[in-house]
């Protein structure tokens, strides 16, 4: 009886340390190209590197990604490849921690070598290695961190493939103010950074343009607040018209939901956070007819209406190749690689400063997520779409907000 | 919204952290034991009551039961293989509170990697029917919340009164090796306890989920209940229940009179609060150790 | 009946018991006395299968019982009273004994068994609903006893169930005592209070130090002025 039990613990330690093993980084050793007979194979290939929550909250982001980039290499090498060289991405699973990130950037610009990295799908962590890029000299580019600080530290190393969040906040707040008529607006927001971002640059925005009364704002814990009702209840009787989301996807359906079924008649705004299916999916009823962001339509019924040649190719060849429709995390994948990919061609190397100054060039880029600007301090800007959520987790495009550059 | 529809709410969600305060209080009494992978019985529970009403739409009362099985199983597991061994080999309580850690992650990984990392809601069952009890509108689903809770509560009660086993179970909590001395197979006993403890959290955990939604993560949540097995005293099942709805009813009436940013800090200075007048909890005495 | 053969309890380097045999016959009624420490309870404990002796053999009938399961040990027919009475405490009376005879338990049997214990420890009758935690030390005592009773006992080993008690309900224990050995029950005492233990016994062993320093009939004890000095207070 004793052995059994020692064998059944060794077991699932073992497959523990299996899963574990599984989902950090491989590959540390060069790879032969896939596909035909390349003649990059007797090359040294070009390292590029891929930090991001593989496992943890944002393991479906990431996963996408990944299914992305590995597609998308495997078709690079079978046309050659960049600079007559393979290119190898190397994943490393940074769960949401900010040392995990910085451990993976100096492995990967101290021994892997890599012409850049894509990365990090959580803001702190990218953050925490905004200056580690500097000092390495090699390009960072992420897809989805929007964290405003990250490019007023100024660094040269650093880019992004989405808005800061400041500028989603002003984007619907303009939208609620100028196209909406919102007049009283009350804010949920949560007290991690990500929120307090997004509501900072929301309020600010309406308090400047004096065109809505904030009624109030409430602040919550994001991980231990499920129950809303009485921050509702606050407003049942004050006329409020709108409630803007600060926060994340699940507490932002959840106060959709409750202020339902509490009855209070009111409309919801909130940013990309919430742009996923499992908000609707978790909001339930009251939750179609809010108002969202995002800067890649093709989640959306009704895509092909707005978006760009760009994404239209995209979504071509992707659905060539996976039957399915490509989501906000293969574009913004996407768009970050081959950022990396042309700039390194342009430069003919894979020298750090000479990559940089082409990623710059390139601007602007048609993309997959759209027609996109490169601004200097490594920010992006595209169009971004008004989305309604619709029942059954779709969205429709409702309205777009034209980059007015700044 | 007045008083007594907060009430409402906050009882609803009290009956939720009585449940899983009271599992917790059971071990804590037999075995001696805070075990921290307590609150992941709930989150698991949760889960299986998701897929039981989403993917094979199965009524709550079916995912309840499914739920109470299915974690009351991995109370189990976590007893035979982490707990039972050191105390066996007559190992420090320590390693034990470690083992329930380590359970406790393996359990959140294991969730993560079956249903994703999304929140995901159960299907709608309620539809948001709201009924009116005198003038205070009722949320049918809260109804359902509490009157489940509320059953179950009076099941256990029933269940220690006056079967051989409960009466074994409170024997054993109240002095182990007096029962032993007895007749009593302790070390089933503790099995039984484990697998009762965890029955009545996978069970709130349909409640909580279906109330706000499942996640794998949603045993950080599930920690609060453990302060109100504190409040009301450690040790009786009763002081948990207490404990149980004294923590929801005054973490929801604090959001209105209190600032919102401090109310999930409530659940904890209630905790000491409570404490420092009653160092034994609500309803705990001085109990004999043994 | 019930016998210690040369039993060695405790740590290597220092054991509470040094090769103590005692042995009590069916019917007998036995006391074990000696001072604080002596190693009495240690004793009681090695017989229940709390403790496994290093050396020797426990016996009930010539069968080798040591270190057995204590809930063995009680369907094989041993039931202990222990030090210090420990009753549950937050159980009633009633639901005490029914746990007396929780390796019994078939309904009509155990109601049989209650009725039986209310009937020879009436007082139990009258406190049966009251927790157990709020009875006095003495009504303690009882409900211990009765307990013990529930699980129809061939042996009955009590722990100094005079400790803590005022007079009259020691005088009442013990009378309940005799009453038991006379109607054929096998008992083993341990008791600190040497002579009343001795006026309820057949015989008697001393224990000092974890050693047998004297035994015999108890009449006999009771008047040896060595022990009269040492435990039974001149």
């Amino acid at each position: 009886m004793k052995s059994v039990r020692h064998i059944v613990v060794l077991v699932c330690v073992l497959s523990l340390l299996l899963m574990s093993a599984c989902t950090s980084a491989k590959k540390e050793s060069p790879a032969p190209a896939s596909g035909g007979s390349a003649p990059a194979e007797s090359k040294q290939p070009i390292k590029i590197g891929f930090i991001g929550g593989l496992t943890g909250p944002l393991a479906e982001y990431t996963t996408a990604a990944k299914e992305l980039l590995e597609w998308a290499e495997a078709d690079i090498n079978a046309s050659g490849g960049v600079l007559g060289r393979p290119i190898d991405i190397l994943y490393t699973d940074t769960k949401v921690d900010p040392q995990l990130a910085r451990d993976a950037v100096e492995r990967m610009t101290k021994s892997d070598k890599v012409a850049a990295i894509i990365g990090d799908y959580y803001s702190p962590s990218t953050l925490a290695i905004v200056k580690l890029m500097d000092e390495a000299k090699v390009p960072l580019v992420s897809p989805n961190s929007n964290a405003t600080d990250i490019t007023l530290q100024g660094a040269k190393y650093v880019f992004r493939v989405v808005h800061a969040s400041r500028v989603e906040a002003e984007a619907i707040a303009g939208y609620m103010l100028d196209k909406r008529g919102v007049k009283r607006i009350v804010v949920f927001t949560g007290s991690d950074g990500f929120s307090q971002s997004n509501a900072t640059a929301f309020t600010a925005y309406v308090k400047q343009s004096g065109k809505a009364e904030l009624v109030g704002t409430e602040t919550y814990d994001r991980a231990n607040t499920k129950d809303f009702t009485n921050l509702l209840a606050k407003y049942k009787d004050k006329q409020v018209d709108a409630i803007f989301l600060a926060g994340g996807l699940a507490d932002g359906a959840l106060i959709v939901k409750q202020a339902g079924d509490a009855g209070m008649k009111v409309s919801f705004y909130g940013t990309n956070a919430q742009a996923r299916p499992g908000f609707n999916q978790i909001g339930g009823p009251t939750s179609v007819g809010t108002v969202l962001l995002s800067d890649y339509p093709g989640d959306a019924s009704n895509w092909e209406q707005f978006a760009d040649q760009g994404t239209k190719d995209f979504v071509a060849k992707f659905k060539a190749k996976f039957g399915k429709q490509p989501t906000y995390d293969h574009a913004h994948a996407y768009d970050s690689l081959m950022l990396v990919i042309n700039a390194i061609k342009a430069a003919g190397s894979t020298d750090g400063p000479a990559v940089r100054d082409q990623i710059l060039k390139l601007s602007p880029v048609k993309g997959a997520v759209g027609d996109r600007r490169l601004l200097p301090n490594g920010d992006s800007r595209t169009k971004i779409y008004l989305v309604r959520v619709e029942d059954g987790g779709k969205f429709t495009i409702i309205d777009t907000v034209v980059d007015d550059g700044k | 919204m007045a008083l007594q529809d907060q009430l409402v709410v906050g009882l609803t969600l009290g009956a939720t952290y009585a449940l899983i305060a009271i599992g917790f209080s059971l071990v804590f009494r037999s075995v001696g034991l805070l075990n921290f992978t307590h609150p992941e019985f709930m989150m698991m529970g949760a889960m299986v009551g998701l897929t039981v009403t989403s993917r094979y739409n199965l009524s709550p009362i079916f995912a309840i039961l499914a739920s109470g099985l299915a974690s009351g199983l991995l109370a189990l597991l976590v007893e035979r293989t982490a707990i039972a061994p050191i105390m066996k080999r007559q190992g420090q309580r320590i390693n034990q509170i470690i083992a329930s850690l380590g359970w406790a992650t393996v359990l959140t990984n294991a969730a993560m990697l079956i249903w994703g990392p999304q929140p995901m809601a159960y299907r709608h069952t309620f539809g948001g029917t709201v009924w009116k009890i005198g003038s205070v509108p009722v949320a049918a689903q809260h109804v359902f919340i509490l009157s489940s809770s509320l059953v179950l509560m009076v099941a256990l009660q029933l269940f220690f009164k006056y079967t051989r086993l409960g009466l074994a179970m409170r024997a054993t909590a109240d002095d182990s090796t007096m029962a032993l001395l007895t007749g009593i197979e302790t070390r089933h006993i503790v099995s039984a306890t484990f697998f009762l403890s965890g029955s009545l959290a996978g069970m709130a955990g349909v409640l909580i989920g279906s109330l706000f939604y499942a996640s794998f993560d949603l045993g950080q949540y599930g920690l609060r209940a453990l302060s109100a097995a504190v409040i009301g005293g450690f040790g009786d099942p009763v002081g948990a229940v207490l404990g149980g709805f004294v923590l929801g009813v005054v973490e929801t009436l604090s959001g209105t009179y209190v600032s919102s940013a401090y109310r999930d800090a409530m659940a904890f200075a209630i905790a000491i609060l409570v404490l420092l007048v009653r160092p034994y909890g609500l309803v705990g005495r001085r109990r004999r150790t043994v | 009946m019930l016998k210690l053969d040369k039993v060695v309890v405790g740590y290597a380097a220092a054991p509470v018991l040094h090769a103590v045999s005692l042995e009590i016959n069916r019917g007998e009624a036995v006391a074990l006395i000696g001072a604080n420490g002596a190693g009495k309870t240690t004793a009681l404990r090695t017989i229940t299968g709390l403790l496994k002796p290093r050396a020797g053999r426990v016996c009930l009938d010539d069968q080798d019982i040591s270190g057995i399961h204590p809930p063995k040990g009680v369907q094989m027919g041993i039931a202990m009273v222990p030090e210090g009475r420990r009753i549950f405490p937050t159980m009633t009376v009633r639901e005490n004994l029914l746990v007396g005879a929780y390796t019994g338990w078939q309904k009509r049997i155990v109601e049989t068994r209650l009725r039986r214990v209310f009937e020879f420890l009436p007082r139990l009758f009258d406190l049966k609903d009251r927790m157990g935690g709020s009875l006095s030390g003495g009504e303690q005592q009882l409900l211990a006893l009765g307990r013990a009773l529930m699980s129809e006992p061939r042996v009955l080993l009590l722990d100094e169930p005079s400790m803590g008690l005022a007079p009259i309900m020691i005088k009442q224990i013990f009378e309940r005592l005799a009453v038991l050995k006379q109607a054929g029950m096998t008992i083993l005492m341990v008791e600190q209070n040497a002579a009343m233990a001795l006026t309820v016994t057949d015989r008697g062993y001393v224990l000092e130090n974890g050693v047998i320093v004297a035994s015999g009939p108890s009449a006999t004890l009771l008047h040896t002025p060595e022990l009269k000095k040492a435990y039974l207070g001149g």
